[in-house]
């Protein structure tokens, strides 16, 4: 009995010999004496380890070390001797704090990307292309009504635009190899400014093929050619949707313009200017640009359904008191999410995540009632919908609710999410909410349950 | 700080009287230090003179040595000998049993457990080295060899020590465990 007693001894230090395994399981099996003392064993260490964990340093005592040595007194989540409530906040805050320098470096980098010195100087040599452009002439092209939206600058109907997108045209760039944009790259103030420098140097160039343009008309005069109208009749372009503007005449079109008409020049040594021009306006579309350009960049036009990933942390605490410790991993307490945003107000996705979740349960085992806890860490994944309730005014701030249904290796797992989105520009967003969970676990034919509240953060980035 | 490992902060706390590597040490170690003092000593207020001179010692200690290879034992070596002085000062040199378990200033939801509150009776009737070696070995989570190079005295006695405090701790709650076993 002794020997059997030293190798469940050695059994708890974990050093007992594999070879000497078999007998004292086998032992175990059939000694009813020997489980009892097993048991008693382990119920003696389980309450050793609880012991050991409650006996931490109180706060008082913390500081009274630290001050003798002329130190200031540690944050209470960073030395183990802080227990009690100051022990939970900290930490808490701590974590806390991770999420709000990430989404503040986010927005930064957003910030810096927007407005940076290369996206500037490539939109100011922008308009270099749309003017180069123009000089390939064309008597029947199709040109876009934003020119004379945001920017007021000279639609020509002479010029040609080899891409109808009115954001190149806006602010296309001719050296940038860059190349062409997308109406929805183009959403945020330095765009904006960017059109609007086209808009100068396109007047700038208008001045310079006016003057000449008059050398050529002096040219035909002396030529004794019938003179091209120097006064063309000004078009207005209105901003109605679904419009089209055609206009066939001998004379050039030119849009009205507070600065100047654009009038084609003749080239060197023709002597006969073709003067039919065609020009379209493609109002549909280019209204949507026009209202990318003049509204904020928070309020852009996102076409829906659109992708979404985004990836969150949680700090949530649970409301079922357990004395052991975490089980965690490096990747516990982040989630991330697949989600498919059917319209402004409704999207459906996924989500996937780890978390540990306290669990004390009560079950029988031959005959005892023994009390289990436990903090394991689990995968959990399951299905969303969100509810975006819309703007909050003219920010960018969208609240919402989202409500999860999934499941993890324990049991079914439900949470309810209210947070508000931050989108400040581009596809990036960012959440910030209050969340409820519940895991449901099942044990010996009867059901518990674990619930968590806390603070959940995260960005998302949208295709 | 987190990624140096004891020595490197102990060799900070040296060189540039770091009060972080300081705090950082204090971090991982204050448990253990608590622990043994609350355990071994059973009094409170001991407990808490001790714990405060040991981790004076520690930082003061450090002028004395350009590198340490195992801090915690070092740091458990001088809370144990001041330990023993106090113990050796203190004419009793016995628990004070009643003042361990109701002190109104030891607020510890543990304390509620009556298992927790008969063990830690049982363990203030075990001889001194039985205790020691036991509050070494499941309290502070020394090795076996650890705990003899700390007491300066053989592994297997070490063992022994351990196997004997487990035995007699079981011993002494073995009717409050049948009784247990019993509901």
């Amino acid at each position: 009995m002794v020997q059997h007693s030293t190798w469940i001894n050695d059994l708890l230090d974990g050093e007992l010999n594999t070879h000497d395994e078999p007998s004292l399981f086998g032992e175990l099996s059939v000694n009813a004496d020997l489980r009892t003392e097993f048991k008693q064993q382990l119920a003696i260490r389980s309450a050793v380890q609880h012991d050991r964990m409650a006996l931490v340093p109180p706060a008082h005592l913390t500081k009274t070390v630290f001050s003798g040595l002329g130190f200031a007194a540690p944050m209470a989540g960073a030395a183990a001797g802080t227990a009690g409530g100051s022990g939970f906040i900290v930490p808490w805050l701590m974590k806390l704090g991770l999420p709000i320098l990430s989404a503040a470096a986010a927005v930064g980098v957003t910030m810096a990307v927007s407005s940076s010195p290369d996206n500037m100087q490539s939109a100011n040599t922008r308009p270099n292309q749309t003017t180069s452009s123009s000089e390939t002439a064309s008597s029947n092209q199709t040109a876009s009504s934003n020119q004379t939206a945001s920017s007021n600058q000279t639609a020509s109907p002479n010029q040609t635009s080899e891409n109808n997108s009115p954001s190149q045209n806006l602010s296309g760039s001719g050296t940038d190899a860059q190349g062409a944009r997308t109406d929805s790259e183009i959403r945020s103030t330095a765009d904006v400014q960017a059109a609007e420098a086209a808009a100068e140097a396109l007047r700038r160039e208008n001045r310079r093929l006016r003057g000449a343009l008059a050398n050529a008309q002096n040219e035909l005069d002396a030529a004794n050619e019938p003179p091209v109208d120097p006064s063309p009749n000004p078009v207005m372009i209105p901003p109605v949707k679904n419009a089209s503007i055609s206009k066939t005449s001998n004379s050039p079109v030119t849009a009205v313009n507070d600065d100047a008409q654009y009038e084609r020049p003749a080239p060197m040594g023709v002597s006969t200017v073709a003067l039919t021009n065609t020009m379209t306006f493609d109002n549909t579309r280019d209204l949507q640009s026009i209202e990318t350009q003049i509204m904020p960049a928070t309020m852009v036009y996102t076409p829906y359904p659109s992708f979404m990933v985004q990836v969150r942390g949680f700090t949530a605490s649970s409301l079922t008191d357990v004395n052991v410790p975490d089980q965690g991993n490096w990747y516990q307490d982040v989630g991330i999410a697949f989600i498919n945003e059917l319209s402004p107000n409704h999207a459906v996705g996924i989500e996937l995540g780890s978390e540990s979740f306290a669990q004390v349960f009560e079950g029988g085992r031959n005959g005892q009632t023994i009390r289990y806890e436990q903090r394991p860490n689990t995968m959990w994944w399951g299905a969303l919908y969100r509810y975006s309730f819309g703007s909050l005014g003219k920010t960018a701030f969208t609240p919402f609710a989202q409500a999860l249904a999934g499941g993890t290796q324990y049991g079914p797992l439900g949470r309810l999410t209210g947070g508000i989105q931050y989108s400040p520009t581009g596809p990036l967003s960012f959440i910030l909410g209050f969340e409820g969970t519940v895991l449901a676990y099942k044990f010996q034919d009867q059901w518990f349950t674990s619930p968590k509240l806390g603070m959940t953060y995260g960005m998302a980035v949208r295709f | 700080m987190s990624e140096y490992s004891d020595s490197e902060l102990y060799a900070l706390m040296r060189a540039e009287h770091s009060e972080d590597a300081f705090g950082e040490l204090y971090a991982r170690l204050s448990a253990n230090v608590f622990a043994y003092c609350m355990r071994v000593l059973g009094s409170y207020d001991q407990a808490h003179d001790i714990f405060q001179e040991t981790f004076l010692r520690l930082y003061q200690s450090a002028e004395r040595h350009a590198e340490l290879e195992n801090v915690r034992s070092y740091t458990l070596t001088i809370c144990r000998n001041l330990c023993l002085n106090e113990k050796k000062r203190s004419a009793a040199g016995a628990v004070e049993f009643d003042e361990l378990l109701y002190n109104p200033g030891v607020t510890r939801e543990a304390d509620r457990s009556e298992m927790m509150q008969l063990i830690t009776m049982a363990m203030e009737l075990l001889p001194h080295d039985m205790r020691e070696a036991f509050v070494l070995r499941e309290y502070d989570g020394l090795t076996y060899i650890e705990i003899s190079e700390m007491l300066n005295i053989k592994l297997d006695t070490v063992k022994v020590r351990v196997f004997r405090a487990r035995q007699k701790i079981k011993e002494i709650l073995e009717p409050y465990l049948n009784e247990l076993s019993k509901d």
